[in-house]
């Protein structure tokens, strides 16, 4: 979910980029507040590759649909704390300049698409998980919303930014109409995506609860 | 190149953006500074034209400083493909769409002047940022790339996550291929929708994970030894400017504005 060069007005992507670059800076200060921040640069990078290598992976859809690709923002969130955002406008910069994907002017307002769901993910599964038992089913529904909500949030953005400026002729109510639809096209893939998350943090709670924040994941060591 | 002494790790995989690094031309020989200013300037230009008819110029520019950076017309066509799908997914609805001016009735399908021409601003603004952006960075390696963002203060902690996230994709890509025939091996049909499919790609997913952070944390300790965590300052006389290194910067600036007042004031 990507919006390329050439479509977004330039007040959008300006502003788009103003807003992340905001974001990025907060989450490195926040970064900065650690005793030795540039201890956690090598995981927080290593992750950021492992993320970038696993969202490349198809998952089986259901029927009329074959396989569709991980969005992954929500686990980034849950796993990478104030590392997401970086780690996603990172993963961008890697597009742009290595794969020519992605888009130049547009960084910024991808970097909110898919940023957007990952921090308020982060929050949410702190607040709601981090003291839950470890074999507590709460915790497996939390990951499941998370996964779910995460790619219907980055499609809202999405569909947003490229309906909400398109000067297409049409009136306020139909554009609101329009995304809403064209968000639930992709209900297939979030709920996939909430099962896949579900599962993650089930075997991630078996082998290393600390990646999911029921430690921080990423401190100094 | 620099102080940083973990940028000299050797890659297994020659990086594909360093593929025409190392020509001769105008452009690879402008100083990386100046050529993303130069080049951004251009970029940040063509994405707000708002009149269709200022395409062409936009093309021949492009053009121009493609020739002149002397990169195979092949690379291009490689590179435009991917923005090719995009506008056959997004673009060519437009006509269909928006607009009052019917242009042609064919059968239920009519086809209208504005979501033409918006069509059509909108895919020559993308190829030709695209192609720009492609001349920006394949014209130097990547590490040279970083290293000029940094000169201009782009942050230190996110351009070291850049080159380290660059290394690690490589051995993660060749890690995670591995997992994956093993997993076939062990009889995972990957393909069919099934609760069971999904659990058995999270467990790959996850095991990946816990894979790279923990080899993270051995990477660590390694560079910590090697003295990471030093200054990585960029040494002052690694990026040295000339007059000609200005003169092409201020030619695209100027080429910028120009096209900027042509679309705002003239058309």
């Amino acid at each position: 979910m990507h919006i390329p060069d050439g479509i977004l007005p330039t007040v959008v992507w300006t502003g788009a980029y103003v807003a992340s670059g905001a974001i990025t800076a907060y989450s490195l200060r926040q970064i900065n507040k650690q005793e030795d921040p540039r201890a956690a640069v090598p995981k927080a990078a290593m992750m950021t590759a492992a993320f970038f290598v696993a969202s490349s992976i198809f998952v089986p859809m259901p029927p009329p649909m074959t396989s569709a690709h991980l969005i992954l923002a929500g686990t980034m969130g849950v796993m990478l704390g104030w590392y997401a955002f970086p780690a996603i406008v990172i993963g961008l910069i890697l597009q742009a300049i290595v794969f020519g994907h992605g888009g130049i002017t547009t960084l910024g307002a991808n970097a909110l698409i898919m940023g957007t769901p990952a921090l308020i993910m982060s929050a949410l599964f702190q607040r709601l998980v981090a003291k839950r038992p470890p074999d507590d089913k709460f915790t497996l529904i939390v990951a499941f919303l998370g996964g779910f909500a995460g790619v219907i949030l980055a499609a809202a953005i999405y569909y947003s930014f490229i309906i909400g400026t398109l000067p297409a002729d049409i009136n306020r109510a139909a554009e609101i109409n329009a995304t809403i639809i064209l968000c639930l096209s992709h209900l297939p893939v979030a709920i996939v995506e909430g099962l896949f998350t579900a599962a993650l943090v089930r075997y991630l709670r078996r082998t290393r609860p600390d990646l999911i924040g029921l430690t921080p994941a990423i401190s100094p060591s | 190149m620099a102080d940083s002494n973990h940028h000299h790790h050797h890659h297994n995989h020659t990086p594909d953006i360093d593929a025409y690094a190392r020509l001769d031309s105008p452009i690879h020989r402008w100083d990386t500074r100046f050529k993303l200013l130069g080049l951004l300037a251009l970029i940040v230009a063509f994405a707000s034209v708002q009149d269709y008819r200022l395409l062409p110029l936009l093309v021949t520019i492009t053009a121009v400083i493609y020739t002149l950076a002397r990169l195979p017309w092949a690379a291009l066509r490689l590179r435009l493909r991917f923005p090719s799908y995009v506008v056959a997914a997004l673009v060519i609805f437009l006509p269909f769409i928006t607009g009052q001016t019917i242009l042609l009735t064919l059968g239920p399908l009519t086809i209208r002047q504005e979501g033409l021409t918006l069509g059509l601003l909108i895919a020559g603004r993308l190829f030709c940022i695209v192609t720009i952006a492609f001349i920006m960075f394949g014209t130097d390696t990547f590490i040279r790339t970083i290293a000029a963002l940094r000169a201009l203060r782009f942050p230190d902690i996110m351009a070291d996550m850049v080159l380290l996230t660059y290394r690690y994709l490589f051995e993660i890509t060749a890690f995670f291929d591995q997992m994956q025939t093993a997993a076939r091996l062990r009889g995972f049909q990957g393909g069919a929708f099934s609760l069971n499919n999904i659990s058995t790609t999270a467990a790959l997913v996850g095991h990946l994970f816990i894979r790279s952070y923990e080899k993270s944390e051995r990477v660590y300790k390694a560079m910590v030894l090697r003295g990471y965590g030093a200054d990585t300052a960029i040494r002052r006389d690694y990026f040295q400017a000339t007059w000609v290194d200005y003169g092409k910067t201020a030619v695209m600036l100027i080429i910028a504005i120009t096209i900027l007042i042509i679309d705002k004031l003239i058309f």
